[in-house]
């Protein structure tokens, strides 16, 4: 009939609405399964609370060592009601709000400068890399001598770790502007001024967002310790004063809200982020 | 160190449609970007009229392969961005810039972002960006080299039909020996090492052109003779006759 070799392709596709395709048992599968999809972060977050319960209840430790997670719910009511609670997260938040937007008021500026002048930035770059792997943490005794204790002292260690990602962030993102968009607005006749506000800035900015988001995260992590330094109020404050009450109540709820606090602001975060992707024109695959 | 192009002299009638034709290496995008005024050659002058060329122009716009349009404006405000530059009136350029975009056939998508637009229409969009500011003359980098062929072609009846209408001299770098005959009135044909120019072909045939038609077909391989692509071979056997 037909020669060795030859290829004959015959074919019907037939084109068919998704749910015609499936069973109905399989359809009700899948419904299933995404409903599970949505629950599984509340599981994962469950068996790490009935864990603790567990190893609580153990007695391992004793309930002044680990207190359970019902206990520590408790000591956030009393403290809640109290009216504490709320002064020390505001005034963690408040702290936290100042020294980020400040670190990031100067950084993107700077970063904006040290981008589009490379031979500054060869001078810059070495001393930047140089300071940038000091944690914030040994800053510590310098921040306390220059700063005293209380408000300050917290304030600086929370800029330091927000700045340098957002800088680095900035001039890297100024950088890696492509060329073409430069050659166009040239084309076109625009000066310089006009250059970085209409072409620079905007091309830049997915990728500043992106280290802004960096920063906030690295930032948080350094509250909790830069409260420590003498601050009258916030979480970190909490944490110790209730060690020198022995109160692993108090501690543990402190702690908790820390992570709780962390977790929102970056999902807020990332939620602006798409928002401000979307008026940008950008498409960006989803890590999740 | 080796010279990009060399020796080389061109001369554009206002109003002409020119195309570079090449292999890669040959230089025609270094003539197009002196031309621009984004490089300037080491030695040699562009004139454009009476006046050298100092740097780039609104009277001379360029457009890639790539688009280049801006992903953060809407279309409408990358078609607007030169008229913006220039200072005029957002009612007034908002007013140009969608006579433009009507022109390109791209006046439903005014709200949308590049990115959500196909190549055919993103290089749509640079176009009538190009044309909203009325250059003197369009100076284009293989501008439809990253579309699909029959993409393409379309662009390239679009871009005839323009460049006829609206008078606008067009330099055209292209790769593409069926572009350059369909749209060009001379095809500079380029070599490389160094860069320089091997002929001038002249096309002598009316707008709209036919792809198949004797005129084009002699053009066409008058040009792949000079480019070394016709072989003097005698026409193989045609299939059945291989069969059997």
């Amino acid at each position: 009939m037909s020669a060795p070799g030859s290829v004959i392709a015959q074919a019907t596709a037939r084109l068919l609405p998704q749910e015609g395709r499936r069973s109905r048992a399989r359809r009700s599968t899948a419904v299933l399964w995404t409903w599970l999809r949505k629950l599984l972060p509340f599981a994962g977050i469950a068996v790490l609370l009935v864990l603790w319960q567990l190893v609580a209840a153990s007695g391992i430790y004793t309930e002044d060592q680990l207190p359970g997670p019902l206990v520590v719910l408790r000591a956030g009511r009393e403290t809640w009601a109290s009216g504490a609670l709320l002064g020390h997260v505001g005034a963690s938040l408040g702290r936290f709000g100042a020294s980020y937007l400040a670190a990031v008021g100067i950084a993107i500026p700077l970063g904006l400068l040290f981008g589009l002048r490379p031979a500054l930035w060869r001078a810059v770059d070495p001393v930047v890399q140089l300071v940038r792997p000091i944690s914030p943490v040994a800053w510590f005794p310098l921040a306390v001598l220059w700063l005293g204790i209380g408000n300050l002292p917290a304030i600086a260690i929370i800029f330091l770790a927000a700045f340098y990602p957002a800088l680095l962030a900035t001039v890297s993102a100024v950088r890696r502007v492509d060329p073409v968009y430069v050659r166009v607005a040239r084309n076109f006749g625009t000066r310089d001024r006009q250059l970085v506000l209409k072409v620079i800035v905007p091309a830049a900015f997915p990728q500043i967002a992106m280290g802004l988001r960096l920063a906030i995260g690295a930032a948080w992590v350094y509250l909790v310790a830069g409260e420590m330094l003498g601050a009258r109020s916030g979480l970190g404050f909490l944490i110790v004063d209730a060690r020198n009450f022995l109160r692993t109540d108090l501690i543990l709820l402190a702690m908790v809200l820390v992570g709780a606090l962390g977790f929102v602001i970056d999902r807020t975060v990332a939620w602006l982020e798409r928002k401000l992707d979307a008026r940008w024109g950008i498409v960006r695959e989803e890590v999740s | 160190m080796r010279d990009a192009v060399q020796d080389l002299t061109l001369e554009v009638g206002a109003g002409e449609f020119v195309c570079l034709l090449g292999p890669s290496g040959c230089g025609k995008t270094t003539l197009l970007n002196f031309v621009a005024g984004f490089d300037r050659p080491t030695a040699g002058r562009v004139l454009v009229g009476e006046r050298e060329v100092q740097g780039p122009d609104p009277s001379r716009i360029c457009m890639f392969q790539s688009y280049a349009l801006y992903p953060w404006r809407t279309v409408l405000g990358n078609v607007e961005y030169g008229l913006e530059v220039q200072g005029l009136a957002r009612g007034e350029r908002r007013a140009i810039a969608s006579d433009y975009l009507r022109l390109v056939g791209l006046d439903g998508y005014a709200g949308h972002h590049p990115s959500q637009l196909s190549g055919g229409m993103q290089q749509r969009v640079a176009l009538a960006r190009a044309l909203a500011v009325d250059p003197q003359s369009l100076l284009m980098d293989e501008p439809f080299g990253a579309l699909d062929s029959m993409t393409r072609m379309r662009l390239q009846e679009e871009i005839g039909r323009i460049a006829q209408a609206r008078a606008k001299t067009i330099l055209f770098v292209t790769h593409d020996v069926e572009e350059a005959v369909y749209l060009a009135d001379r095809i500079v044909v380029m070599a490389a090492d160094p860069g320089r120019i091997e002929r001038i072909i002249p096309v002598p045939l009316r707008r709209p052109r036919c792809r198949t038609n004797d005129g084009f077909l002699a053009v066409r391989s008058d040009v792949l003779r000079e480019l070394g692509l016709v072989h003097h071979a005698p026409n193989p056997p045609t299939l059945q006759e291989t069969a059997t």
